[in-house]
């Protein structure tokens, strides 16, 4: 922690960090790049996280070792109405972001309800499915591909649960702050990383549910 | 630069249109496996992996905003390679969402 604080003095509590120091005497003042810069540096780590649990599932996603097949679990009207939640969940974001734009706090913060709400929609989905397969025997154990399965779809989940976690602490940091540069950023994050978890979903829900129906 | 910059995040309009376009892509690989349509195991998994794959580009563009324009920006002081600093030219690649500033 040796990021320096706000050049004035101490006025109240003042914990925010500027993370750059180097750009504040510089006349162009662009303090956020890096920041931005390191999040989808980040964002492509993760990216390969999931391109390997992909390439798993690719291998053995077939290898039932006689317990249920992926038509005999897979709901797949349900998967539908879970995508259709992280879905909405995008484009509710984006309207925040706007909202952002234009110094509207208050709606801002209505569509980030809104998106948190989505996205805790398609967490009781997942959390459901994952429950029905655990009771009916198809846990992590049952074969090889239920294990990537759940390898796959549950990292996927944790970072939703993450996602939303960090959307209830902004939701606080704003309304206790209000639109704060930093807050702008750490909405700006979140916003990639929202984009991020539903771009990876069309990979599970395309890969795992549909082809895996087919097969 | 905020006027310049609102742009790039994206407007109502074009988050409106990627979300249309997902919406679409996202019903017709459903509708092939929920449909029963009659088509080859092999066909319907072309057309899942096909849409799903210009799903994934429309979502880069409209929503993580990355576009390949390079951006041409008046960098005043930048030392390093070249010296000498006034009017130095900076590139770069455009990611998502640029914070205000």
């Amino acid at each position: 922690m040796t990021a320096q604080t706000a050049s004035q003095p101490a006025q109240g509590i003042e914990f925010y960090v500027l993370e750059d120091p180097s750009n504040s005497d510089h006349g162009h003042h662009i303090p956020e790049t890096g920041t931005m810069l390191g999040f989808w540096i980040y964002l492509m780590s993760d990216c390969l996280i999931f391109g390997i649990l992909f390439v798993i599932h690719a291998v053995l996603g077939t290898s039932y070792a006689a317990a249920p097949s992926p038509s005999d679990l897979f709901e797949i009207e349900k998967i539908l109405l879970a995508t259709a939640f992280l879905l909405a969940s995008s484009i509710t974001y984006g309207f925040s972001v706007i909202n952002m734009q234009q110094g509207n706090q208050r709606g801002m913060m209505g569509w980030l309800v809104v998106t948190g709400l989505f996205g805790l929609g398609f967490l009781v989905m997942e959390l459901l499915e994952f429950q029905h397969l655990w009771h009916i025997g198809a846990g992590p154990g049952a074969s090889a591909f239920l294990s990537s399965f759940w390898f796959l779809v549950g990292t996927h989940g944790l970072h939703v649960t993450v996602g939303c976690i960090w959307l209830v602490i902004l939701l606080i940091q704003v309304g206790q702050h209000g639109l704060t540069e930093a807050n702008k950023r750490r909405i700006l994050c979140l916003s990639l990383f929202w984009h991020f978890l539903d771009l990876i979903w069309i990979g599970v829900f395309s890969f795992v549910y549909l082809t895996g129906v087919l097969l | 630069m905020s006027a310049d910059n609102h742009s790039s995040h994206g407007s109502y309009r074009s988050y409106l249109i990627g979300f249309a376009l997902s919406v679409v892509l996202t019903i017709i690989p459903f509708w092939v496996v929920l449909g029963e349509v009659e088509i080859s195991t092999a066909a319907a998994i072309a057309i899942i992996f096909g849409l799903g794959a210009v799903q994934i580009m429309v979502h880069v563009h409209y929503f993580l905003h990355v576009t390949i324009k390079a951006e041409i920006r008046l960098a005043g002081d930048v030392d390093g390679l070249h010296g000498n600093s006034a009017g130095h030219r900076a590139v770069r690649v455009r990611l998502g969402d640029d914070p205000p500033g």
